[in-house]
């Protein structure tokens, strides 16, 4: 209630302010042409009118990241970065500073809620086209994001310093050994030491809150410009910028606002309440998101008995554990997201939407997707040889996607793609 | 419909393989919000754990001083005492073993005189924590028909399934059982205090968002109708 009426008080004070400010207002946007630019990119960008509600995991990605953003400038403020204090630090933010609890459990929760959207904004980008021709940088952007996203879950991931941060760090950064030549110099170049230590710690924590955030911070701005040049694909995979009306408005668009602001709010609530849920009553998530090893601060001597990497990186793990040599294993958990970026290239057929793509092309999309979600929890098992076993059909079935890609998209029997969205 | 199976035995499996208890761990119904259970093991972790176990994340908070505990009176032990193995704080066990674990641990000790302590433990095997319930709970020991060394070979039996209730202690069963409860609780409170922020926040919160919802969606969908 008090927040209703706060938020009513300060609508009245914004209507207030602007009326009486009209003149401050329109001397600054003669200057700086914020509104303009906003209407421009939320009125005036021509969204295909059938957008659907695969459309909204882009927005929550962007609201997402921004909460990251703000809860983690706050744990950096009390959170210390070496060795000895990493781990009390971070009780002392849980029990001492005022909400710090909130703030650290959103920030934790925030992390694996942005890889559910972020792999269902990468399904609906697979399940309408939307990598094809004209928007193959956009998806390039994206591949580069989502390979940023996972380094910035890898290292802010080691900042607790419990026992599975530790072991996780090393055991991914010993990934890097298995490099020709220059493998083992570059690990130690990696860690700063010739172990991994509070050096190690520091400098994940420099590329946690300053290299890495920067860099994805610039790629989402990019994303979107790219977004915004070669505008939204649809779920018909309707070239909408084809057929415009006399003022040169694509005759399927409609403004992004109001239509699709309205539309999408909802949902976002809807996202916000499931994350709160998690933030108040299931925090820990049965160690899906905090893993009761972790509650040990990091002992170099102690290996735990079972490593296994967070959720949204147990796919690529799973690919890793399922191949006996270990150089190979690592090339392939690389290419397993890496191949993203050739796709398309890979596929040949001028049909965007899965809509009107040959029943091959449904197979094999749907196909790669169970062996990615198999790869998922198998990853997150302890090995045994028949779960290894099933890995290793997984991790076939997912690399036969992007090697028939060529193939289904050339021999496949596409349907005919309407000019008009109807 | 198979993923979820596959999803089911994943999560089963995990549950299972999370601890190497030699007999299953008994449910344990914790209730951290429970201000005078939490009290009530407050004052028992006093008077059992606090001579060797410190609590040392926990704040001097109200229940700290409802519970007359003084956070200075904890025990700090330096890392070469004990052999090398100090007792180890309890503040985050709750999160690290689970309530489960500790209710089982607690009730789980038998006599081994090849232990020098003179107990042995069937959740924690070769524990070197010495039985701080022999007067409350009593003394058991293994059933003559079961050894320790091959206990693993068998199906996780409940721990009160192998063992011989020997001398009685200064409790009934059903009284070990709710100390132990207690006990589990505080720890559980103690593991995360937010608990307690985040019950009565939450439905604030939870409310909030689903009017914000409905708001939200009323107004998309009387806008759809224009």
């Amino acid at each position: 209630m008090g927040l209703f009426l706060s938020l009513l008080l300060l609508l009245l004070l914004l209507r207030f302010a602007l009326r009486f400010g009209s003149g401050v207002f329109a001397w600054i946007e003669q200057r700086l042409p914020v509104a303009h630019f906003l209407y421009e990119h939320l009125g005036r960008y021509p969204a295909p009118k059938n957008l659907n509600y695969w459309y909204v995991f882009g927005a929550l990605a962007l609201l997402t990241i921004a909460m990251q953003f703000v809860t983690g400038i706050w744990l950096v403020m009390m959170y210390i970065p070496t060795a000895e204090h990493a781990f009390s630090s971070v009780q002392a933010i849980m029990r001492e500073v005022p909400y710090g609890w909130l703030i650290r459990y959103t920030h934790a929760t925030g992390a694996s809620l942005l890889f559910v959207v972020l792999y269902l904004h990468v399904f609906r980008s697979l399940l309408y086209g939307s990598y094809k021709q004209p928007r193959e940088l956009l998806w390039l952007s994206g591949v580069l994001l989502m390979f940023l996203m996972m380094a910035e879950a890898y290292t802010g991931y080691v900042l607790p310093w419990g026992q599975m941060s530790f072991w996780a760090c090393k055991v991914i950064l010993s990934l890097f050994s298995t490099i020709p030549w220059i493998g083992d110099d570059l690990v130690v170049w990696l860690q700063g030491d010739y172990e991994v230590s509070g050096i190690t710690l520091h400098r994940f924590f420099a590329f946690h809150v300053l290299g890495f955030s920067l860099i994805v911070l610039a790629m989402v701005f990019l994303h979107i410009v790219l977004l915004h040049v070669a505008g939204s694909n649809n779920p018909e995979g309707v070239d909408i910028l084809a057929t415009k009306d006399k003022q040169g408005w694509p005759k399927d668009a409609i403004g992004y606002y109001p239509y699709f602001v309205y539309k999408y709010i909802p949902v976002v609530m809807l996202y916000l309440l499931l994350m709160v849920l998690m933030i108040f009553y299931f925090p820990t998530a049965t160690d899906f998101i905090f893993e009761k090893e972790n509650f040990r601060p990091a002992d170099p001597l102690v290996t735990p008995a079972h490593i296994r990497p967070a959720w949204y990186l147990s796919p690529y793990y799973a690919v890793l554990r399922a191949v006996p040599d270990k150089s190979i294993g690592a090339l392939l958990m690389f290419l397993a997201i890496a191949l993203w970026a050739f796709v398309p290239w890979l596929d040949y057929s001028p049909v965007r939407s899965m809509r009107y793509r040959s029943m091959f092309a449904r197979i094999s999309l749907a196909a790669m997707v169970v062996a990615f979600v198999v790869l998922g929890i198998f990853g997150s098992l302890p090995v045994d040889s028949s779960n290894l076993w099933i890995s290793r059909v997984a991790t076939v079935v997912y690399f036969s996607y992007f090697i028939s890609l060529p193939i289904v998209s050339r021999y496949g029997r596409d349907y005919p793609v309407p000019k008009r969205i109807r | 419909m198979i993923d979820l199976r596959v999803l089911a035995l994943s999560l089963l499996m995990t549950l299972s393989l999370s601890a190497e208890s030699l007999v299953q761990l008994e449910a344990v119904s914790v209730q951290p919000l429970n201000t005078p259970k939490v009290l009530r093991g407050a004052e028992h972790f006093k008077q059992s754990c606090m001579s060797c176990h410190s609590l040392k994340y926990w704040r001097y908070d109200d229940v700290a001083k409802q519970a007359q505990i003084r956070l200075e009176d904890m025990p700090t032990w330096p890392l070469d005492s004990w052999g090398g193995h100090p007792p180890p704080d309890l503040s985050l066990i709750a999160l690290e073993m689970g309530p489960k674990w500790i209710y089982t641990y607690l009730h789980a000790y038998v006599s081994d005189s090849s232990r020098p302590t003179g107990f042995n433990n069937l959740v924690y095997p070769n524990t070197n924590m010495p039985n701080p319930f022999v007067d409350m709970q009593g003394i058991n020991r293994l059933k003559p028909e079961y050894d320790i060394h091959t206990l693993h070979l068998l199906d996780k039996p409940h721990w009160y399934q192998v063992v011989d209730f020997g001398r009685a202690g200064s409790m009934t069963a059903q009284q070990f059982d709710l100390y132990a409860e207690d006990l589990v609780t505080f720890l559980t409170y103690v593991s995360d205090p937010s608990i307690a922020q985040r019950a009565a926040l939450g439905p604030w919160v939870v409310g909030y968002l689903l009017l914000a919802f409905a708001c939200s969606l009323w107004v998309f969908m009387r806008m759809q109708k224009k």
